[in-house]
Formats: structure tokens, C-alpha cells, sequence
């Protein structure tokens, strides 16, 4: 339901554009907020499929509303890690909530931090634990 | 009239004679200047009414005049320096599109610019302009972010080559990186401002982890992050 908390366990993807991530692996730039929003967004992972990543990303693939470019990517990361890691390293309390649309029923949303905070971007950028490129290969 | 008293200057060390002789000790000891003397590089010196100005490749270095003195080599107050990149056709330009001044930028970088990996970095930040363009929902990159980052590479002599990536809001995110604990990311704000983060191992303890972040200026970000050491990976 919106608003709900995606479970610690479960994990949640982040479309990085090619422009965040030029080199093939994600930076803090990809995990800024833009200005103009009030939370990350990201994608449920376990919401389609409860194991396999592989099917999981796919449906995200299909349902996601952004134009996948060439060389973007997704990031991987795990919901309870990011939380702990942020609140422990970067004091800062964060929360992922699920924000589905109506095409995109897995949307969710890091809250608590804003496109200033680049220690929070940075800090989420070194626990990213798979990468999958934007479109099937 | 050009209210510019313009001197030109055969050898830069007429113009380092200039600097040290009381004038502007400041300018003497500026980073540029020194190295255009190794470097022989084309520079000018110019007097206006309150300012004297040296522009060596496009890089100006302003320094006010108090106009109560005259214009004499002896006896300058030392204010700050105040400086500033532009790049040589930046007043000409005001009819350019954003994308034609990225474009000069990036030209500049290449075959302009004192930048030891002028070469990499031109396709680095060639590379994001396009990926830029190809979206037609985005806007260019952001010029005066692409400004202060080149005026910081040109101060900061010996700098490896950064990994280059852009904010949400195509401000330039450079990145130094050979570990998790040896990290120095800076976004290079329009207005001049840098924020910055830098992940360093603890001098008492190496295996902790000093985590920091902050925000100064463009010009000051060398001498705020030379304390936490990052030039030992962040340098050649």
C-alpha cells in the first residue's frame, strides 16, 4: 500500500543514468535527489518476484517510467543496509517508502535527504551490492 | 578609449619584477604566474583605474588597486586576490547557445588549457555532453559548474584525472577514488561554491574511516582538503 516501508530485507534498484554513472558504476551523483523532489526514487525489487533478481529487474525494465538510456544501469541495494548505514555513518534517518504509480506499481522512495546532501549520495553509493545494465542484453 | 593602460610584458620576468617589487606581493607568489615562468606560457598584465589584471590563457588574476596610490611599482596594500576563469571568448559570445559554449569549453580544455590530462578530460566531458543531448528533455551542462571545475584543475597541479559524472541538475561531480577509505568526491556548484566529501583513513587509527563532507569555495576547496591528505591518492 502507499506509504507502507519496504521491508528491511528485501532490496530496491536504482536507475542510474549514463550521465551519473559515465564510467559503468554508480557514483554519488546518481543517488542526488533532483531538486526538485523530496525523495530518491527507486523501484521495489521483491514486489514483482520474491528471489530470482534476474526476473525482477526485468519487470522493473518493463514498467519503469523513465526512458532507459543505452548505457545506464541499475543499482542494487539492499533496504535494511541502506538505512543502517546511513543512520550509523551519515546520521541521518531515512526511510523507504512504497510509492507505486499507476504504471509503475513497484515504485518506491529513499526519504530524508535532500539534493544537498552528497555525504548521504556518496555513502549509499559505496553499499551498492549487484549492478544490471538498463536494458536486456 | 580603452581605459585598460595596457603593458605587454617580452618576459614574464618583467612582470614577476612587477609583482615582487612591492606592488602586488600577492600575484607574485600565484600559482600561474610562477608557472608561466617555467612554462613560458602568453600572458598579459594589464592596469585599469582601480584594478591590475593578468590574463595568462584565459585565466584572469584581478587584483584591486587602492586609487589613492598612484600607479607606481612600490607600496600596494596586499587585498585578496580575487580570482576568476573565463575563458578568452567569453565576452564575444553572448550570442552562443549554452551547447556552443559547452563545446568551447570542452575545445578549451583540450587545446587551451594548462590541464596535465587536458586530453582525457576532454572526452570525459565530451562524452557527458552528448549523453546530455541525446535527451531532449534535458538541459545542457551546466557552464559556470564546468568553469569552476576547469579553474580548479588549473590550480591544482598534479591532480590524477577524475572520474567526471554530472548531477541531477548537470552540475560536474568529479570524483578521486583508489579505495573506500581514500575517496574525494566535490560537486562544482554555478555559483562558485564546492561541496565536497572525502573518506580518509584515520591518522591515529588507519583502520577507522574519517568521513567528512563540507562546503567552501572553488578556489579555497585545495587548501580545505590538503589537511585530510587526500593528495596522497588523489595526486600524481
Amino acid at each position: 500500500m502507499k506509504g507502507d516501508p519496504v521491508p528491511g530485507k528485501d532490496h530496491i534498484s536504482r536507475y542510474c543514468a549514463p550521465k551519473t554513472a559515465p564510467d559503468g558504476q554508480p557514483t554519488g551523483a546518481s543517488f542526488m535527489p533532483r531538486k526538485e523532489h523530496d525523495f530518491l526514487s527507486v523501484n521495489w525489487m521483491e514486489y514483482f518476484d520474491k528471489t530470482d533478481q534476474k526476473a525482477q529487474i526485468a519487470k522493473i525494465r518493463e514498467h519503469i517510467e523513465l526512458s532507459l538510456a543505452r548505457n545506464g544501469l541499475f543499482a542494487v541495494l539492499n533496504v535494511g543496509k541502506v538505512i543502517d548505514h546511513i543512520h550509523r555513518v551519515g546520521e541521518k534517518k531515512l526511510a523507504i517508502l512504497h510509492e507505486p504509480t499507476q504504471g509503475d506499481p513497484s515504485h518506491s522512495g529513499v526519504h530524508g535527504y535532500q539534493h544537498e546532501d552528497l555525504l548521504v549520495a556518496e555513502l549509499i553509493a559505496e553499499i551498492v551490492i549487484e549492478i544490471y545494465p538498463s536494458r536486456q542484453t | 578609449m580603452n581605459s585598460f593602460q595596457e603593458i605587454e610584458f617580452d618576459e614574464f620576468f618583467a612582470a614577476k619584477t612587477l609583482c615582487s617589487s612591492g606592488t602586488c606581493p600577492n600575484l607574485a607568489n600565484t600559482p600561474q604566474i610562477e608557472e608561466a615562468a617555467y612554462e613560458h606560457s602568453e600572458y598579459q598584465a594589464r592596469w585599469s583605474d582601480g584594478f591590475i589584471r593578468f590574463i595568462i590563457d584565459g585565466i584572469i588574476i584581478q587584483k584591486e588597486r587602492d586609487l589613492d596610490t598612484p600607479v607606481t611599482l612600490k607600496a600596494h596594500s596586499a587585498d585578496p586576490i580575487i580570482l576568476t576563469t573565463e575563458s578568452p571568448f567569453d565576452e564575444l559570445d553572448e550570442k552562443l547557445t549554452s551547447e556552443e559554449k559547452i563545446k568551447k569549453l570542452i575545445d578549451y580544455v583540450r587545446e587551451g588549457s594548462k590541464i596535465q590530462f587536458a586530453h582525457d578530460l576532454a572526452l570525459k566531458l565530451n562524452f557527458l555532453n552528448e549523453v546530455v543531448n541525446e535527451n531532449p528533455d534535458e538541459d545542457s551542462i551546466s557552464i559556470d559548474s564546468m568553469r569552476n571545475f576547469i579553474s580548479f584543475l588549473q590550480n591544482t597541479t598534479n591532480l590524477k584525472c577524475p572520474n567526471v559524472a554530472l548531477t541531477p541538475s548537470n552540475e560536474i561531480h568529479a570524483q578521486w577514488r583508489t579505495a573506500p577509505n581514500r575517496h574525494f568526491a566535490a560537486v562544482f556548484l554555478p555559483t562558485g561554491e564546492t561541496r565536497f566529501v572525502i573518506f580518509t583513513p584515520n591518522s591515529k587509527d588507519p583502520e577507522m574511516t574519517d568521513r567528512m563532507s563540507g562546503l567552501t569555495s572553488a578556489d579555497s576547496l585545495l587548501e580545505t582538503i590538503q589537511p585530510h591528505k587526500v593528495l596522497e591518492w588523489a595526486s600524481k
